[in-house]
C-alpha cells in the first residue's frame, strides 16, 4: 500500500503537456458587452446622421421658399433697389434690361435644364 | 454483482457550470483531458481538437449536469474520440513526434518509457491511471465516469499501477 503511494508520488512528477488555450468561444461570450456597446454606438450614429439629413432637408425647404416667394414678386429688397434703373433700362430698351431680366429668372424660377427636373418630365409627357 | 455503476445520480443536485467554472476545469483537468484523448487518437492537435470541442460545447450550452463535472468531461471526450475514430477509420494515423509528457526534472527517458507504457495499457486501465493520477479524481469518480462499479475501477486502476511499476521500476528507483 504504502509502495503504491510511492510510485503514485513518482508518477506524478511526470506533467501531461498542457493543451494550448481555448479558442474564440470563450472571449466571445466574455465580449457581449463589447459588442452589444458596439451595437448602440452605430444605432446613435445611424440616428444621428438620419436627424442631421432631415434637419437639413427642412432647412433647404425654407430656403427654397424666398426664392419661390420672389416668383410672386415678393422680393422687396432687390426690386426696391433696382426699379428705377430697371425701369429706366426697360424705357431706353437697353441690353441690359435683358440680362437683367434673365438674371431673375435664373436666380428666383426653379431650374428646368436638369436630367431630373420636373418641368423636364412634365414638358416630355 | 450488488453494486451499482455510479453514472448518474439522481439524488445530486443538478448544478449548471457558469463560464468561470468551465474556465476552472480547463485549467485544472485540461492536460489531463489531453493525455486521455492521445489514448485514443493519433496525432496531437486531433487530441487538442477533441478537448476543445468538449469545452466549447460547454461553455456554449452550459447543460444541467448530475454529476461530477470531471466525470462528464471524461465521459465527453470518450465519445467525441470514438466518434472521431470511426470517422478517421480510414485514414492513415499521423506518428504523433509531441512527446506526451514532461518530467519535472527533465528525465526525458522517463517520460518517453512512461508514454509507451502507458500506449500499450489497455483503454480502462489507462483511462482509470489518468483520471487517479493527473486528474485527481477518487476512485468513486472514475467509477462514475465509466460507468463500472466501484470495485471494477479499482481493480482496474491497481492492475495498471502493476504494469506501469513493472516497466518504471528502473527508472523509479534511479530517481530514488
Amino acid at each position: 500500500m504504502n509502495d503504491d503511494r510511492k510510485f503514485e508520488a513518482f508518477l506524478r512528477k511526470f506533467e501531461p503537456r498542457s493543451p494550448r488555450p481555448l479558442p474564440q468561444a470563450e472571449t466571445l461570450s466574455r465580449s457581449w458587452p463589447r459588442l452589444a456597446a458596439a451595437a448602440a454606438l452605430i444605432l446613435v450614429a445611424g440616428a444621428a446622421s438620419l436627424w442631421i439629413g432631415r434637419h437639413q432637408m427642412r432647412a433647404n425647404r425654407t430656403d427654397s421658399q424666398p426664392s419661390a416667394l420672389s416668383v410672386s414678386g415678393v422680393a422687396p429688397n432687390q426690386q426696391s433697389m433696382s426699379t428705377i434703373s430697371l425701369t429706366r433700362a426697360a424705357l431706353d430698351n437697353s441690353p441690359e434690361f435683358d440680362r437683367e431680366m434673365d438674371d431673375m429668372a435664373r436666380r428666383s424660377l426653379p431650374r428646368f435644364d436638369r436630367k431630373d427636373s420636373m418641368l423636364r418630365v412634365l414638358a416630355k409627357e | 454483482m450488488g453494486e451499482k455503476a455510479a453514472r448518474w445520480d439522481a439524488s445530486l443536485p443538478e448544478q449548471k457550470l457558469s463560464a468561470n467554472d468551465v474556465r476552472h476545469l480547463y485549467d485544472r483537468h485540461g492536460a489531463a483531458l489531453l493525455l486521455f484523448a492521445r489514448g485514443f487518437v493519433a496525432d496531437v492537435s486531433a487530441a487538442e481538437d477533441l478537448v476543445h470541442v468538449v469545452f466549447l460545447n460547454l461553455l456554449r450550452t452550459r447543460p444541467n449536469v448530475r454529476e461530477a463535472p470531471a466525470a462528464y468531461l471524461y465521459r465527453a471526450v470518450k465519445n467525441a474520440a470514438l466518434n472521431a475514430q470511426r470517422n478517421r477509420s480510414r485514414e492513415a494515423p499521423l506518428p504523433d513526434h509531441e512527446a506526451w509528457f514532461i518530467h519535472r526534472r527533465g528525465d526525458r527517458e522517463a517520460a518517453l518509457a512512461l508514454q509507451s507504457a502507458l500506449a500499450e495499457l489497455p483503454t480502462e486501465q489507462r483511462e482509470a491511471v489518468v483520471m487517479r493520477i493527473w486528474s485527481g479524481m477518487t476512485l468513486e469518480e472514475v467509477a462514475e465516469a465509466t460507468s463500472v462499479p466501484l470495485n471494477t475501477a479499482a481493480s482496474r486502476y491497481r492492475y495498471a499501477l502493476a504494469k506501469l511499476r513493472e516497466i518504471l521500476t528502473p527508472h523509479a528507483k534511479l530517481e530514488g
